[in-house]
C-alpha cells in the first residue's frame, strides 16, 4: 500500500569524506554520495569491503562529523545501531544490556515480548561471555529495537555466522521489522542478504564510494532462490567491481 | 588436604620461632607465648583497641581520599594528552620524593596535627593511584565508547556502566597495593608526630627496647588488615568480576 507523497525521513548528500592515513596520505572514502530515505523503508547499502559503506553508516549515526556535505533530518534523529561485533557490555546481563539503551516508554511487557520473538527469553540473566556469537548478535539487534529508533542502522549483522544461523537471524530481523516498521539502513556485501531484507538496494562502488545504481526488490523475490540468483548475476554482469574477488 | 597447607605452614613457623627463641634465650627475642601474653594484657587494658582504632581510622580516611583524587587525576591524564604532557613530570617527581620528606614538610608547614598527618599519607599515595589509573584510562575500549555515544547514554550512565567496570581491575590493583602502602606510611607518620596510634605505641616500645610489645602491636594490626582483605576486598572482587567467563 503506497501512501500519497511518502515522507522522506532524511536526505543525505556527502560531497567528500577523506581519511588522513598514518603516513599523511589522503584517502577519499566517499565522493558525491547522494540518496534519501523514505520513512519506514528498508534500504540496503551493497558494495565491496572498504567502499565506505560503514563510514556512511557512522555518519548517519552521528558518530563521525568530519565530512563535507549535508545530512538533512526532517525530524529529531533517534538511532538504533546494530554493530558488527555486537559491542555488548560484558559486565551486564542480557536484560540490562537491552534495558540500559531502551527508550523510557519501553515497558517490561515490551521487553518480554521482544525477547520472546528474538528467542532470548531463556538467556535474559546470562552475561555476554556465556553466549554464542549468534545469540550475542541477537542481543545487539534486540537492544537497537528497544531504543524505539526512527532510524535503525545495521552494520553487516550476519557476517561470520554459519549459514543456518545467519538465515534464521535474517528471518528474525525481517519479522521484528515487519511487526513494527522503522526506517532501516543495512550495510552488506552479500546479495542474498540484500534481497531478503531490502526494499531498495543502493549499489556502492569501491573507494571512493558513491551510489552507482539503485535496485527495487519485490516482496515476491525475497524467499525465491531463483530470483536471488538472478539478481546476483544481473548485478554482477553490469557491475563486476562490486563483488569481492 | 590442600586447604590445610596454610595452617600447617603457620604452625611450622610458630614451632621454629619458639625453638629459636628458646636457644637464643634473650628478652630481645621473645617467644610466641611472651608476645601472646603482652597482646592479651594490652587488649584487656583497652590500650590495644584504642590505638588500633585510631590507626585504622587514619588508614581508611587517607585511603579513600587518595583513591578518589588519584583516580580522577589518572582518568584525566589517561584521556587527555595535553594534561598528560603537562603533568607527567609532576607525577614522576612526586613518585620519587621520599615518603619521609613529604611527612617532614607536612608536619613543619602544617604543625603536628591530624590534618597534616592525613595529608602526608595522601600525598604519598596519590601518584601511585594516578599512574595505575592512567594505564586503565588508556586501555578503555573506543568501541564501547562509540556504542554508548550512538545510544545516547548520559554522562553518568557512561561512567557507571561503561567506564568504571573497565577500570575495575586497575582500581582493585591500586586499592590492593594502596592499602598495604598506606598503613605502613601511617605508622611512620604516627611514629614521628602523633601521640596515639599503632605507630606511636611502636615508638614507645622501641624506646623501651620491648620487643614483645613491638611484636604484639604489629601482629594485631596485620591481623586486622587480613580481616579487611578476606571480608571486604576479596568478596568485592569476586562480585565485580563475576561476569568473566574464566575467573581472573
Amino acid at each position: 500500500m503506497q501512501h500519497v507523497g511518502v515522507q522522506s525521513l532524511l536526505k543525505v548528500h556527502i560531497t567528500d569524506k577523506t581519511y588522513q592515513g598514518a603516513n599523511g596520505a589522503k584517502t577519499h572514502a566517499l565522493k558525491d554520495t547522494q540518496f534519501s530515505l523514505k520513512a519506514n523503508s528498508f534500504t540496503v547499502l551493497f558494495g565491496p569491503s572498504g567502499c565506505g559503506k560503514s563510514t556512511l553508516l557512522r555518519i548517519l549515526a552521528g558518530l563521525d562529523d568530519d565530512y563535507k556535505g549535508t545530512v538533512d533530518w526532517q525530524t529529531a534523529p533517534k538511532i538504533g545501531f546494530v554493530f558488527q561485533e555486537p559491542r555488548l557490555l560484558p559486565w551486564r546481563s542480557v536484560r540490562d544490556n537491552v534495558m540500559l539503551s531502551a527508550d523510557p516508554t519501553f515497558s517490561e511487557e515490551d521487553l518480554t515480548q521482544l525477547m520472546k520473538v528474538m528467542g532470548l527469553d531463556e538467556v535474559m540473566s546470562h552475561f555476554p561471555s556465556e553466549l554464542s556469537l549468534g545469540l550475542s548478535r541477537r542481543v545487539g539487534i534486540a537492544r537497537a529495537f528497544a531504543t524505539k529508533p526512527n532510524l535503525l542502522l545495521l552494520d553487516e549483522p550476519f557476517v561470520s555466522l554459519d549459514a543456518p544461523t545467519a538465515a534464521r537471524l535474517r528471518q528474525l530481523v525481517r519479522k521484528v521489522w515487519t511487526d513494527n516498521p522503522i526506517t532501516a539502513v543495512m550495510v552488506t556485501h552479500d546479495m542474498r542478504e540484500a534481497v531478503e531484507l531490502g526494499e531498495e538496494v543502493l549499489l556502492i562502488t569501491a573507494r571512493p564510494g558513491t551510489v552507482r545504481d539503485k535496485l527495487h526488490i519485490l516482496a515476491s523475490d525475497r524467499e525465491n532462490e531463483a530470483a536471488i540468483e538472478a539478481k546476483r548475476s544481473e548485478v554482477k554482469a553490469q557491475y563486476p567491481d562490486l563483488f569481492e574477488k | 588436604m590442600p586447604r590445610l597447607y596454610p595452617l600447617i605452614s603457620i604452625f611450622g613457623f610458630m614451632v621454629l620461632w619458639a625453638l629459636v627463641a628458646h636457644l637464643v634465650n634473650d628478652p630481645l627475642f621473645p617467644t610466641p607465648v611472651a608476645v601472646w601474653t603482652t597482646l592479651v594484657s594490652e587488649f584487656q587494658s583497652g590500650e590495644l583497641m584504642r590505638h588500633l582504632l585510631i590507626t585504622l581510622w587514619r588508614v581508611i580516611a587517607s585511603f579513600v581520599i587518595a583513591m578518589f583524587i588519584g583516580t580522577a587525576i589518572g582518568l584525566v591524564m589517561g584521556r587527555n594528552s595535553v594534561a598528560n604532557g603537562l603533568f607527567d613530570p609532576w607525577l614522576v617527581f612526586f613518585l620519587n620524593v621520599p615518603a619521609l620528606v613529604i611527612i617532614f614538610l607536612c608536619y613543619i608547614w602544617g604543625g603536628l596535627t591530624e590534618f597534616a598527618a592525613i595529608l602526608a599519607v595522601v600525598i604519598n599515595k596519590i601518584p601511585n593511584v594516578a599512574v595505575m589509573l592512567r594505564e586503565g584510562a588508556r586501555s578503555l575500549s573506543a568501541e564501547l565508547e562509540e556504542m554508548a555515544e550512538s545510544f545516547r547514554y548520559s554522562t553518568w550512565q557512561r561512567y557507571q556502566h561503561v567506564v568504571l567496570p573497565q577500570l575495575q581491575p586497575f582500581i582493585a590493583a591500586a586499592g590492593r597495593s594502596g592499602l598495604s602502602l598506606i598503613w605502613k606510611i601511617v605508622l611512620v607518620v604516627e611514629f614521628i608526630g602523633r601521640s596515639d596510634g599503632i605507630g606511636f605505641q611502636l615508638h614507645t616500645y622501641f624506646q623501651l627496647f620491648d620487643v614483645a610489645g613491638i611484636f604484639a602491636y604489629s601482629v594485631a594490626f596485620i591481623a586486622v588488615m587480613l580481616v579487611i582483605e578476606v571480608l571486604l576486598i576479596q568478596p568485592w572482587e569476586r562480585y565485580a568480576t563475576r561476569w568473566r567467563a574464566e575467573p581472573a
